[in-house]
Protein backbone atom coordinates (compact mmCIF):
# COMPACT_ATOMS: atom_id res chain seq x y z
CA UNK A 1 0.00 0.00 0.00
CA UNK A 2 1.00 3.46 -0.42
CA UNK A 3 -0.32 7.42 -0.35
CA UNK A 4 1.27 10.02 -2.44
CA UNK A 5 2.38 13.52 -0.84
CA UNK A 6 2.84 15.99 -4.12
CA UNK A 7 4.44 19.25 -3.55
CA UNK A 8 4.73 21.91 -5.56
CA UNK A 9 4.63 19.58 -9.17
CA UNK A 10 4.98 21.38 -12.26
CA UNK A 11 5.22 20.23 -15.81
CA UNK A 12 6.27 22.67 -18.46
CA UNK A 13 6.39 21.38 -22.23
CA UNK A 14 8.08 22.53 -25.29
CA UNK A 15 6.24 22.48 -28.73
CA UNK A 16 8.23 24.40 -30.91
CA UNK A 17 9.86 27.34 -29.26
CA UNK A 18 6.65 27.86 -27.48
CA UNK A 19 6.40 26.68 -24.20
CA UNK A 20 3.70 25.89 -22.05
CA UNK A 21 3.00 24.54 -18.28
CA UNK A 22 0.45 21.31 -18.90
CA UNK A 23 0.49 21.19 -14.48
CA UNK A 24 1.33 24.27 -12.33
CA UNK A 25 2.10 24.06 -8.56
CA UNK A 26 -0.36 21.17 -7.98
CA UNK A 27 -0.36 20.25 -4.02
CA UNK A 28 -2.13 16.77 -3.22
CA UNK A 29 -2.18 14.38 -0.22
CA UNK A 30 -3.59 11.33 -1.10
CA UNK A 31 -4.08 8.75 2.05
CA UNK A 32 -2.82 5.44 1.97
CA UNK A 33 -5.95 3.12 0.35
CA UNK A 34 -8.04 5.47 -0.51
CA UNK A 35 -9.68 6.38 -3.51
CA UNK A 36 -9.37 9.67 -5.26
CA UNK A 37 -11.14 10.60 -8.56
CA UNK A 38 -9.66 13.29 -10.46
CA UNK A 39 -12.11 15.11 -13.11
CA UNK A 40 -11.46 17.62 -15.60
CA UNK A 41 -12.05 18.60 -19.12
CA UNK A 42 -9.88 17.32 -21.83
CA UNK A 43 -6.75 19.19 -21.79
CA UNK A 44 -6.49 20.46 -18.52
CA UNK A 45 -3.69 18.33 -17.51
CA UNK A 46 -4.82 15.32 -15.32
CA UNK A 47 -3.05 12.48 -17.66
CA UNK A 48 0.19 14.59 -17.28
CA UNK A 49 -0.22 14.02 -13.31
CA UNK A 50 -1.18 10.15 -13.95
CA UNK A 51 2.53 10.06 -16.41
CA UNK A 52 4.35 11.81 -14.00
CA UNK A 53 2.88 9.65 -10.63
CA UNK A 54 3.80 6.54 -13.13
CA UNK A 55 7.51 7.97 -13.86
CA UNK A 56 6.54 7.72 -17.85
CA UNK A 57 7.62 11.61 -17.84
CA UNK A 58 9.69 13.90 -15.82
CA UNK A 59 8.13 16.66 -13.49
CA UNK A 60 9.84 20.27 -14.13
CA UNK A 61 9.55 21.30 -10.63
CA UNK A 62 8.33 20.14 -7.31
CA UNK A 63 8.39 16.43 -5.57
CA UNK A 64 6.28 13.59 -5.74
CA UNK A 65 6.57 11.01 -2.48
CA UNK A 66 5.11 7.87 -1.74
CA UNK A 67 4.51 6.83 1.56
CA UNK A 68 4.06 3.10 2.68
CA UNK A 69 2.92 3.37 6.54
CA UNK A 70 5.79 5.53 8.27
CA UNK A 71 8.08 5.24 5.33
CA UNK A 72 8.75 7.62 2.74
CA UNK A 73 10.30 7.60 -0.64
CA UNK A 74 11.05 8.96 -4.04
CA UNK A 75 10.08 5.94 -6.47
CA UNK A 76 6.97 3.61 -4.96
CA UNK A 77 8.04 -0.05 -5.10
CA UNK A 78 5.01 -0.56 -7.66
CA UNK A 79 2.40 1.79 -9.76
CA UNK A 80 0.19 0.05 -11.70
CA UNK A 81 -1.12 2.02 -14.49
CA UNK A 82 -4.62 1.29 -16.83
CA UNK A 83 -4.42 3.55 -20.05
CA UNK A 84 -7.53 4.58 -21.87
CA UNK A 85 -6.63 2.02 -24.57
CA UNK A 86 -6.72 -1.58 -23.24
CA UNK A 87 -2.57 -1.68 -25.00
CA UNK A 88 -2.75 -5.39 -24.69
CA UNK A 89 0.02 -7.52 -26.57
CA UNK A 90 -1.79 -8.50 -29.48
CA UNK A 91 0.53 -11.55 -30.15
CA UNK A 92 -0.55 -12.96 -26.50
CA UNK A 93 -3.93 -14.57 -24.92
CA UNK A 94 -6.15 -13.00 -22.59
CA UNK A 95 -4.31 -15.24 -20.06
CA UNK A 96 -1.02 -14.55 -21.17
CA UNK A 97 -2.25 -10.71 -21.06
CA UNK A 98 -2.97 -10.83 -17.75
CA UNK A 99 -0.02 -12.28 -16.67
CA UNK A 100 2.66 -10.23 -18.50
CA UNK A 101 4.22 -8.21 -16.17
CA UNK A 102 5.51 -11.51 -14.12
CA UNK A 103 8.87 -11.56 -14.95
CA UNK A 104 10.43 -14.89 -16.50
CA UNK A 105 11.69 -16.43 -13.26
CA UNK A 106 7.79 -16.85 -12.24
CA UNK A 107 7.57 -20.73 -11.42
CA UNK A 108 4.72 -22.07 -13.54
CA UNK A 109 2.61 -23.35 -10.42
CA UNK A 110 2.70 -19.41 -9.08
CA UNK A 111 1.50 -18.48 -12.47
CA UNK A 112 -1.03 -20.49 -13.09
CA UNK A 113 -2.02 -19.72 -9.68
CA UNK A 114 -2.56 -16.02 -10.42
CA UNK A 115 -4.05 -16.46 -13.75
CA UNK A 116 -6.91 -18.49 -12.50
CA UNK A 117 -7.40 -15.89 -9.75
CA UNK A 118 -7.63 -12.61 -11.59
CA UNK A 119 -9.56 -14.38 -14.80
CA UNK A 120 -11.81 -15.47 -12.03
CA UNK A 121 -12.10 -11.92 -10.56
CA UNK A 122 -12.17 -10.29 -14.02
CA UNK A 123 -14.83 -12.66 -15.43
CA UNK A 124 -12.55 -13.65 -18.21
CA UNK A 125 -12.26 -17.70 -17.48
CA UNK A 126 -14.08 -18.52 -20.22
CA UNK A 127 -12.07 -15.96 -22.79
CA UNK A 128 -8.65 -17.14 -21.35
CA UNK A 129 -7.07 -18.55 -25.01
CA UNK A 130 -8.49 -15.95 -27.00
CA UNK A 131 -6.93 -12.83 -28.33
CA UNK A 132 -7.18 -9.35 -28.48
CA UNK A 133 -8.37 -8.95 -31.52
CA UNK A 134 -10.85 -11.42 -30.80
CA UNK A 135 -13.00 -10.19 -27.61
CA UNK A 136 -15.33 -6.91 -27.64
CA UNK A 137 -13.95 -3.05 -25.94
CA UNK A 138 -15.06 -4.02 -22.70
CA UNK A 139 -13.48 -7.46 -22.07
CA UNK A 140 -10.12 -6.11 -23.67
CA UNK A 141 -10.48 -3.07 -20.54
CA UNK A 142 -10.84 -6.06 -18.43
CA UNK A 143 -7.81 -7.99 -19.67
CA UNK A 144 -5.69 -4.71 -18.77
CA UNK A 145 -7.43 -4.35 -15.60
CA UNK A 146 -6.45 -8.03 -14.60
CA UNK A 147 -3.02 -6.93 -15.81
CA UNK A 148 -2.59 -4.45 -13.50
CA UNK A 149 -3.86 -6.10 -10.49
CA UNK A 150 -1.83 -9.31 -11.59
CA UNK A 151 1.17 -6.82 -11.07
CA UNK A 152 -0.06 -6.18 -6.99
CA UNK A 153 0.75 -2.80 -7.34
CA UNK A 154 0.47 -0.22 -4.13
CA UNK A 155 -0.96 2.38 -5.62
CA UNK A 156 -3.43 1.85 -8.95
CA UNK A 157 -3.48 4.79 -11.52
CA UNK A 158 -6.33 4.83 -14.23
CA UNK A 159 -6.43 7.32 -17.05
CA UNK A 160 -10.12 7.37 -17.92
CA UNK A 161 -10.05 3.75 -18.60
CA UNK A 162 -13.60 3.38 -19.22
CA UNK A 163 -14.13 6.69 -21.39
CA UNK A 164 -14.40 4.31 -24.56
CA UNK A 165 -16.88 1.66 -23.30
CA UNK A 166 -20.50 1.95 -23.85
CA UNK A 167 -23.20 2.75 -21.33
CA UNK A 168 -24.08 -0.57 -20.02
CA UNK A 169 -20.47 -1.71 -20.01
CA UNK A 170 -19.16 1.41 -18.43
CA UNK A 171 -21.44 1.16 -15.44
CA UNK A 172 -20.62 -2.12 -14.91
CA UNK A 173 -16.90 -1.94 -14.81
CA UNK A 174 -17.65 0.73 -12.71
CA UNK A 175 -19.60 -1.23 -10.16
CA UNK A 176 -16.74 -3.77 -9.92
CA UNK A 177 -14.17 -1.12 -9.16
CA UNK A 178 -16.05 0.03 -6.24
CA UNK A 179 -16.17 -3.52 -5.57
CA UNK A 180 -12.37 -4.23 -5.99
CA UNK A 181 -11.95 -1.29 -3.80
CA UNK A 182 -13.97 -2.58 -1.25
CA UNK A 183 -12.22 -6.27 -1.25
CA UNK A 184 -8.39 -5.40 -2.06
CA UNK A 185 -8.29 -1.82 -0.36
CA UNK A 186 -5.72 -0.66 -2.45
CA UNK A 187 -5.02 3.45 -3.16
CA UNK A 188 -6.67 4.27 -6.34
CA UNK A 189 -5.97 7.30 -8.42
CA UNK A 190 -8.83 7.32 -11.14
CA UNK A 191 -8.96 10.31 -13.81
CA UNK A 192 -11.52 10.76 -15.76
CA UNK A 193 -14.13 13.19 -17.83
CA UNK A 194 -17.06 11.97 -16.51
CA UNK A 195 -18.47 13.99 -13.80
CA UNK A 196 -21.22 11.41 -12.72
CA UNK A 197 -18.19 8.88 -12.94
CA UNK A 198 -15.84 11.22 -10.62
CA UNK A 199 -18.78 11.04 -7.65
CA UNK A 200 -19.92 7.39 -7.98
CA UNK A 201 -16.15 6.13 -7.55
CA UNK A 202 -14.42 8.85 -5.48
CA UNK A 203 -14.23 9.39 -1.56
CA UNK A 204 -12.09 12.33 -2.51
CA UNK A 205 -13.38 14.15 -5.93
CA UNK A 206 -10.48 16.63 -7.48
CA UNK A 207 -11.30 19.24 -9.90
CA UNK A 208 -8.54 20.09 -12.16
CA UNK A 209 -8.57 23.15 -14.99
CA UNK A 210 -5.91 24.42 -16.95
CA UNK A 211 -3.33 22.70 -14.85
CA UNK A 212 -4.31 23.63 -11.75
CA UNK A 213 -6.41 21.94 -8.72
CA UNK A 214 -8.80 24.72 -8.24
CA UNK A 215 -11.24 22.29 -5.52
CA UNK A 216 -10.78 19.22 -3.86
CA UNK A 217 -14.72 17.78 -2.67
CA UNK A 218 -14.90 14.96 -0.19
CA UNK A 219 -17.56 12.52 -0.62
CA UNK A 220 -18.78 11.15 2.38
CA UNK A 221 -21.22 9.03 1.14
CA UNK A 222 -20.68 5.26 1.63
CA UNK A 223 -20.54 2.69 -0.86
CA UNK A 224 -22.01 1.53 -2.76
CA UNK A 225 -23.59 4.21 -4.24
CA UNK A 226 -26.39 4.69 -6.77
CA UNK A 227 -26.16 7.34 -9.90
CA UNK A 228 -29.97 8.29 -8.43
CA UNK A 229 -29.04 9.10 -4.44
CA UNK A 230 -25.75 10.87 -5.72
CA UNK A 231 -28.14 13.15 -7.45
CA UNK A 232 -29.67 14.47 -4.47
CA UNK A 233 -26.25 15.33 -3.27
CA UNK A 234 -26.13 18.13 -5.20
CA UNK A 235 -22.64 18.13 -5.49
CA UNK A 236 -23.05 16.88 -9.25
CA UNK A 237 -24.38 20.51 -10.22
CA UNK A 238 -21.93 22.11 -8.08
CA UNK A 239 -18.67 19.83 -9.70
CA UNK A 240 -20.32 20.96 -13.13
CA UNK A 241 -20.91 24.29 -12.45
CA UNK A 242 -17.26 24.66 -11.06
CA UNK A 243 -15.38 23.44 -14.28
CA UNK A 244 -17.37 25.39 -16.58
CA UNK A 245 -16.95 28.75 -14.16
CA UNK A 246 -14.11 27.92 -12.20
CA UNK A 247 -13.99 28.12 -8.69
CA UNK A 248 -15.21 31.64 -7.81
CA UNK A 249 -18.94 31.55 -9.38
CA UNK A 250 -19.02 28.46 -7.59
CA UNK A 251 -18.42 29.54 -4.45
CA UNK A 252 -21.05 32.57 -5.07
CA UNK A 253 -23.59 29.74 -6.10
CA UNK A 254 -22.89 27.73 -3.41
CA UNK B 1 -11.68 -25.05 -50.66
CA UNK B 2 -12.54 -27.64 -53.54
CA UNK B 3 -14.16 -24.67 -55.08
CA UNK B 4 -11.03 -22.45 -55.12
CA UNK B 5 -8.85 -25.87 -56.41
CA UNK B 6 -11.38 -26.10 -59.41
CA UNK B 7 -11.13 -22.10 -59.95
CA UNK B 8 -7.94 -22.04 -60.07
CA UNK B 9 -6.81 -25.01 -62.10
CA UNK B 10 -9.02 -23.90 -64.63
CA UNK B 11 -6.35 -21.47 -66.53
CA UNK B 12 -3.77 -24.39 -66.12
CA UNK B 13 -5.90 -26.99 -68.10
CA UNK B 14 -6.60 -25.01 -70.99
CA UNK B 15 -3.21 -23.98 -71.12
CA UNK B 16 -2.14 -27.51 -71.64
CA UNK B 17 -4.69 -28.11 -73.48
CA UNK B 18 -3.86 -25.90 -75.90
CA UNK B 19 -0.37 -26.66 -76.18
CA UNK B 20 -1.07 -30.52 -76.64
CA UNK B 21 -3.68 -29.60 -79.74
CA UNK B 22 -1.23 -26.97 -81.16
CA UNK B 23 1.46 -29.36 -81.46
CA UNK B 24 -0.69 -31.98 -82.68
CA UNK B 25 -2.15 -29.54 -85.37
CA UNK B 26 1.74 -28.69 -85.91
CA UNK B 27 0.37 -25.08 -85.35
CA UNK B 28 4.33 -24.39 -84.61
CA UNK B 29 7.98 -25.36 -85.38
CA UNK B 30 8.49 -28.42 -83.11
CA UNK B 31 11.90 -26.82 -82.38
CA UNK B 32 10.60 -23.44 -81.06
CA UNK B 33 7.83 -25.33 -78.85
CA UNK B 34 8.07 -28.81 -77.94
CA UNK B 35 5.38 -31.15 -78.25
CA UNK B 36 3.92 -32.32 -74.45
CA UNK B 37 5.25 -35.44 -74.76
CA UNK B 38 8.71 -34.91 -75.69
CA UNK B 39 9.06 -32.31 -72.65
CA UNK B 40 7.26 -35.08 -70.71
CA UNK B 41 9.66 -37.55 -72.12
CA UNK B 42 12.77 -35.77 -71.22
CA UNK B 43 11.27 -34.50 -67.82
CA UNK B 44 10.70 -38.31 -67.33
CA UNK B 45 14.49 -39.39 -68.61
CA UNK B 46 16.47 -36.29 -66.67
CA UNK B 47 14.35 -37.82 -63.13
CA UNK B 48 15.31 -41.42 -63.46
CA UNK B 49 18.72 -40.55 -64.46
CA UNK B 50 18.81 -38.64 -61.31
CA UNK B 51 20.34 -35.38 -63.40
CA UNK B 52 17.41 -33.19 -62.20
CA UNK B 53 17.42 -34.40 -58.87
CA UNK B 54 21.10 -33.71 -58.26
CA UNK B 55 21.24 -29.97 -60.43
CA UNK B 56 17.91 -29.12 -58.15
CA UNK B 57 19.83 -30.17 -54.54
CA UNK B 58 22.79 -28.56 -55.87
CA UNK B 59 20.55 -24.99 -56.85
CA UNK B 60 18.72 -25.67 -53.08
CA UNK B 61 21.67 -26.43 -51.43
CA UNK B 62 22.84 -22.78 -52.09
CA UNK B 63 19.75 -21.29 -52.01
CA UNK B 64 19.42 -22.87 -47.95
CA UNK B 65 23.52 -21.77 -47.48
CA UNK B 66 23.10 -18.39 -48.66
CA UNK B 67 19.74 -17.62 -46.83
CA UNK B 68 21.37 -18.74 -43.70
CA UNK B 69 24.35 -16.75 -43.95
CA UNK B 70 22.42 -13.74 -44.90
CA UNK B 71 19.66 -14.05 -42.38
CA UNK B 72 22.35 -14.30 -39.65
CA UNK B 73 24.00 -11.07 -40.97
CA UNK B 74 20.78 -8.80 -42.08
CA UNK B 75 18.77 -9.91 -38.62
CA UNK B 76 20.86 -8.56 -35.96
CA UNK B 77 21.73 -5.86 -38.16
CA UNK B 78 18.09 -4.92 -38.26
CA UNK B 79 17.77 -5.24 -34.65
CA UNK B 80 20.55 -3.34 -33.80
CA UNK B 81 20.03 -0.51 -36.16
CA UNK B 82 16.23 -0.34 -35.24
CA UNK B 83 17.08 0.17 -31.60
CA UNK B 84 20.14 2.43 -32.25
CA UNK B 85 18.74 5.00 -34.33
CA UNK B 86 22.66 6.43 -34.46
CA UNK B 87 24.04 3.41 -36.24
CA UNK B 88 21.16 3.98 -38.62
CA UNK B 89 22.35 7.49 -39.47
CA UNK B 90 26.00 5.97 -40.42
CA UNK B 91 25.20 3.02 -42.60
CA UNK B 92 21.63 4.60 -44.37
CA UNK B 93 23.05 6.12 -47.48
CA UNK B 94 25.56 3.27 -48.39
CA UNK B 95 23.08 0.27 -47.74
CA UNK B 96 20.82 2.84 -50.06
CA UNK B 97 22.94 3.06 -52.75
CA UNK B 98 23.66 -0.68 -52.93
CA UNK B 99 19.99 -1.82 -52.57
CA UNK B 100 19.38 0.40 -55.94
CA UNK B 101 22.02 -2.05 -57.62
CA UNK B 102 20.26 -5.45 -59.51
CA UNK B 103 22.84 -8.08 -57.49
CA UNK B 104 22.67 -9.74 -60.68
CA UNK B 105 24.74 -6.75 -62.18
CA UNK B 106 27.14 -7.25 -60.13
CA UNK B 107 28.24 -10.99 -61.06
CA UNK B 108 30.87 -9.74 -63.53
CA UNK B 109 32.61 -8.38 -60.80
CA UNK B 110 31.95 -11.35 -58.58
CA UNK B 111 32.94 -13.90 -61.19
CA UNK B 112 36.52 -11.46 -61.14
CA UNK B 113 36.97 -12.15 -57.81
CA UNK B 114 35.76 -15.67 -56.60
CA UNK B 115 35.82 -17.44 -59.70
CA UNK B 116 32.62 -19.44 -60.68
CA UNK B 117 32.51 -21.75 -58.04
CA UNK B 118 30.15 -21.69 -55.43
CA UNK B 119 31.25 -18.22 -53.47
CA UNK B 120 29.80 -15.74 -56.26
CA UNK B 121 26.49 -17.73 -56.24
CA UNK B 122 26.54 -17.65 -52.31
CA UNK B 123 27.27 -14.02 -52.62
CA UNK B 124 24.45 -13.18 -54.78
CA UNK B 125 22.10 -15.21 -52.73
CA UNK B 126 22.99 -12.54 -49.28
CA UNK B 127 22.94 -9.41 -51.98
CA UNK B 128 19.19 -10.63 -52.75
CA UNK B 129 18.10 -11.84 -49.15
CA UNK B 130 19.72 -9.33 -47.26
CA UNK B 131 17.66 -6.37 -48.14
CA UNK B 132 14.22 -7.82 -47.62
CA UNK B 133 14.77 -9.24 -43.97
CA UNK B 134 17.03 -6.28 -42.90
CA UNK B 135 14.36 -3.70 -44.21
CA UNK B 136 11.76 -5.05 -42.91
CA UNK B 137 13.14 -6.14 -39.47
CA UNK B 138 14.09 -2.89 -39.16
CA UNK B 139 10.79 -1.32 -40.27
CA UNK B 140 9.34 -3.59 -37.38
CA UNK B 141 11.58 -2.74 -34.71
CA UNK B 142 11.18 1.07 -35.62
CA UNK B 143 7.16 1.13 -35.98
CA UNK B 144 6.97 -1.06 -32.56
CA UNK B 145 4.16 0.76 -30.38
CA UNK B 146 5.13 3.15 -27.97
CA UNK B 147 2.07 2.72 -25.96
CA UNK B 148 3.01 -0.57 -25.65
CA UNK B 149 6.56 -0.09 -24.81
CA UNK B 150 5.07 2.78 -22.01
CA UNK B 151 3.36 -0.50 -20.60
CA UNK B 152 6.70 -2.21 -19.85
CA UNK B 153 7.68 0.41 -18.83
CA UNK B 154 4.93 1.55 -16.44
CA UNK B 155 5.85 -2.37 -15.12
CA UNK B 156 9.82 -1.44 -14.63
CA UNK B 157 10.91 -3.65 -17.21
CA UNK B 158 14.80 -3.55 -18.08
CA UNK B 159 16.12 -2.96 -21.53
CA UNK B 160 16.29 -7.04 -22.33
CA UNK B 161 12.57 -7.58 -20.75
CA UNK B 162 11.31 -4.49 -23.18
CA UNK B 163 13.25 -6.19 -26.21
CA UNK B 164 12.47 -9.75 -25.28
CA UNK B 165 8.72 -9.12 -24.55
CA UNK B 166 7.92 -6.21 -26.28
CA UNK B 167 9.75 -5.42 -29.23
CA UNK B 168 10.48 -8.60 -30.56
CA UNK B 169 6.99 -10.16 -30.64
CA UNK B 170 5.91 -6.81 -32.18
CA UNK B 171 8.00 -7.25 -35.23
CA UNK B 172 8.12 -10.70 -35.50
CA UNK B 173 5.51 -10.60 -38.58
CA UNK B 174 7.83 -7.81 -40.21
CA UNK B 175 11.08 -10.16 -39.39
CA UNK B 176 8.89 -13.39 -40.99
CA UNK B 177 7.67 -11.00 -44.40
CA UNK B 178 11.10 -9.85 -44.72
CA UNK B 179 12.30 -13.82 -44.71
CA UNK B 180 9.67 -15.07 -46.90
CA UNK B 181 10.42 -12.18 -49.69
CA UNK B 182 13.63 -12.64 -49.33
CA UNK B 183 13.91 -16.49 -49.87
CA UNK B 184 11.71 -15.52 -53.06
CA UNK B 185 14.16 -13.31 -54.19
CA UNK B 186 17.00 -15.25 -53.20
CA UNK B 187 15.51 -18.13 -55.57
CA UNK B 188 15.10 -15.71 -58.50
CA UNK B 189 18.84 -14.33 -58.22
CA UNK B 190 20.20 -17.83 -57.94
CA UNK B 191 18.67 -18.45 -61.08
CA UNK B 192 20.42 -15.46 -62.78
CA UNK B 193 23.50 -16.38 -61.31
CA UNK B 194 23.50 -20.16 -62.43
CA UNK B 195 22.74 -18.91 -65.97
CA UNK B 196 25.37 -17.16 -66.24
CA UNK B 197 27.94 -18.84 -64.69
CA UNK B 198 27.90 -22.60 -63.25
CA UNK B 199 28.85 -25.92 -63.16
CA UNK B 200 25.33 -27.41 -61.98
CA UNK B 201 22.22 -26.37 -60.39
CA UNK B 202 19.05 -25.42 -62.70
CA UNK B 203 20.25 -22.40 -64.22
CA UNK B 204 23.11 -24.54 -65.81
CA UNK B 205 20.92 -26.77 -66.75
CA UNK B 206 18.56 -24.85 -68.65
CA UNK B 207 22.23 -23.08 -70.33
CA UNK B 208 23.39 -25.97 -71.12
CA UNK B 209 20.43 -27.01 -72.80
CA UNK B 210 20.07 -24.02 -74.91
CA UNK B 211 23.80 -24.98 -76.16
CA UNK B 212 22.49 -28.18 -76.74
CA UNK B 213 19.61 -27.04 -78.82
CA UNK B 214 17.27 -28.77 -76.69
CA UNK B 215 14.01 -26.91 -75.61
CA UNK B 216 12.58 -29.71 -73.87
CA UNK B 217 14.96 -29.53 -71.21
CA UNK B 218 14.33 -25.66 -71.05
CA UNK B 219 10.82 -25.95 -70.42
CA UNK B 220 11.45 -28.84 -67.73
CA UNK B 221 14.11 -26.70 -66.19
CA UNK B 222 11.43 -23.46 -65.85
CA UNK B 223 8.68 -25.38 -64.97
CA UNK B 224 10.79 -27.34 -62.01
CA UNK B 225 12.38 -23.23 -60.88
CA UNK B 226 8.41 -22.32 -60.59
CA UNK B 227 7.03 -25.42 -58.72
CA UNK B 228 9.94 -25.22 -56.41
CA UNK B 229 9.69 -21.53 -55.86
CA UNK B 230 5.99 -22.07 -55.22
CA UNK B 231 6.29 -25.02 -52.64
CA UNK B 232 9.02 -23.36 -50.87
CA UNK B 233 7.06 -20.24 -50.78
CA UNK B 234 3.65 -22.37 -49.79
CA UNK B 235 5.95 -23.91 -46.96
CA UNK B 236 7.18 -20.73 -45.63
CA UNK B 237 3.76 -19.58 -45.11
CA UNK B 238 2.76 -22.47 -43.37
CA UNK B 239 5.96 -21.46 -40.98
CA UNK B 240 4.76 -17.88 -41.01
CA UNK B 241 1.38 -18.82 -39.62
CA UNK B 242 2.22 -21.16 -37.22
CA UNK B 243 4.30 -18.50 -35.36
CA UNK B 244 1.93 -15.77 -35.44
CA UNK B 245 -1.40 -17.09 -34.99
CA UNK B 246 -3.06 -13.87 -33.79
CA UNK B 247 -3.17 -12.59 -36.85
CA UNK B 248 -6.18 -14.21 -39.33
CA UNK B 249 -4.35 -16.16 -42.95
CA UNK B 250 -5.69 -13.18 -45.37
CA UNK B 251 -3.28 -10.54 -43.18
CA UNK B 252 -0.85 -12.74 -43.63
CA UNK B 253 -1.18 -13.53 -47.27
CA UNK B 254 -1.38 -10.09 -48.26
CA UNK B 255 1.34 -8.64 -45.86
CA UNK B 256 3.22 -11.17 -48.05
CA UNK B 257 3.77 -9.21 -51.01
Amino acid sequence: MAGVNIVGLSKQYTIGDHSFYALKDIDLNIDDGSFTTIVGKSGCGKTTLLRLLCGLEKQTEGTIDFTSGKETCKTAKRVGIVFQEPRLMHWLTVKENILFSLCRETKSAEKEELAEKYLQIMGLAKFKDAYPSQISGGMAQRTALGRTLCYDPELILMDEPFAALDYFTRKNLQEEMVNLFLAYGKTIIFVTHNVEEALFLGQKVVIVEGGRIIQIIPVDFPYPRSYTSLKSLGILEEIIQTINYGQKSSSLAG
Amino acid sequence: MNHRLIEGLCLPFFIVAFWFIGSGLELWNEFIIPSPQKTWQSAQFLLSEGILTSHVLVSLYRVFAGFLLAFFLAFPLGILTGMKPKVLGYLEPILELIRHIPPLATVPMLILWFGIGETPKLVIIILTTFFPIFLNTLNGVVHCDKKLLEVGQSFGFNSRDKFMKIILPASLPNILIGMRIGLGYSWRALMGAELIAASAGIGFMINEATHLSRPDIIIVGILTIGIIGTVSDHLFFRILHRFVPWKDEKEVQNGGG
